[in-house]
């Protein structure tokens, strides 16, 4: 384990949070922590490189990617460039086919998880929610609004298959879907309290 | 090794260049690395000579490239006459080391200051 100074371990914690993943690089020794590239930065990239010196676009890809190193990086002209071109391979996709492959792959991971079948079935039932909202609640209102989604969209997540399966009996209702997007129509169903409360961290 | 280079060199490493030596053609020649900021002053003389490069000729394509590979050796020459440590080279003196030895020298520094480098991080 590297030597992380506390306040640059918190910010490894949002960011980990925010992002999902970072990177460590062992450069010479120096220990280099940097977090991928947003689309937005890949964008600015795309769109500037043609008009802009490379090592100004090195230079602003490295000042937004480090989030902590164990020494200078600036004593090597080329650490710099070395970085911005990695984390640039590894922050995008490259081509088409290798995008399929990204997305086949997150979804084995993604599907199969229950914490995303829990977001997935929240969402499906209160539409104004997003899966990151669901994972800034705690755990109890999380599970509250599991059983309340369950409810109105006549499925259960089912603990032996991990996938989420039509309930029972329910077959006398007709479409379920449809009788959910009734339930949730203005007029019948309303967004909990508990959820108006994350409302600030959704709009924001 | 003569004690004021060998001054010299230890001076460089606590600034945190990694000194190296290599001898070409029967020659020793002992070569620094060199920091970003050092590389950002000569990438930006290299952009100002180049874009002045494109405005003039830029009816004239052969003699653009022709311009733009003459900025280039230039800048491998700026390279070495910055980063050689023994001999000691000045730009009037450059033309005094064999053919060949500078765009190979220039690749030695670039080599010394990271550029290269093949390195795979850890995902976490």
């Amino acid at each position: 384990m590297i030597y992380v100074p506390f306040d640059i371990g918190i910010k490894v914690l949002d960011l980990y949070d925010e992002i999902g993943h970072l990177f460590l690089y062992d450069i010479e020794g120096i220990q280099v922590l940097c977090r991928p590239l947003l689309i937005s930065e890949i964008e600015a990239v795309i769109k500037l490189a043609n008009q802009l010196p490379d090592y100004i676009v090195e230079d602003w890809i490295c000042k937004k990617v480090i989030v902590h190193s164990t020494s200078d990086l600036f004593t090597k002209a080329g650490y710099y460039f070395f970085i911005s071109k990695d984390i640039l391979k590894r922050s995008s996709v490259a081509d088409q086919k290798e995008l399929e492959k990204e997305i086949s792959a997150k979804r084995s991971i993604i599907v199969n998880k229950v914490d995303s079948q829990v977001e997935n079935l929240i969402c499906s039932a209160f539409k104004g929610l997003r899966p990151v909202d669901i994972r800034n609640m705690t755990q109890t209102k999380c599970l509250d609004l599991l059983v309340r989604s369950e409810s109105l969209l006549n499925v259960k997540l089912s603990s032996e298959s991990e996938k989420p399966r039509r309930r029972q009996g329910f077959s006398s209702i007709g479409d379920p879907e449809a009788e959910a997007q009734r339930i949730l129509s203005k007029e019948i169903a309303d967004i909990p309290e508990f959820v108006k409360d994350n409302a600030a961290i959704r709009d924001h | 090794m003569d004690p004021q280079l060998k001054q010299q060199i230890d001076s460089l490493k606590k600034q945190g260049h990694s000194v190296f030596s290599a001898t070409i053609g029967g020659t020793k020649y002992i070569y620094r690395s060199f920091t970003r900021a050092e590389y950002r002053v000569i990438q930006d003389k290299i952009n100002k000579k180049a874009a002045k490069a494109r405005a003039d000729f830029a009816e004239n394509e052969p003699t653009l490239a022709q311009e733009l590979e003459r900025i280039s050796e230039s800048s491998q020459e700026d390279l070495v006459v910055q980063c050689l440590i023994d001999p000691v080279v000045t730009e009037e003196g450059i033309s005094g080391i064999p053919g060949g030895v500078v765009p190979t020298l220039s690749e030695l520094i670039m080599q010394a200051a990271g550029f290269g480098l093949d390195v795979v991080p850890e995902q976490l």
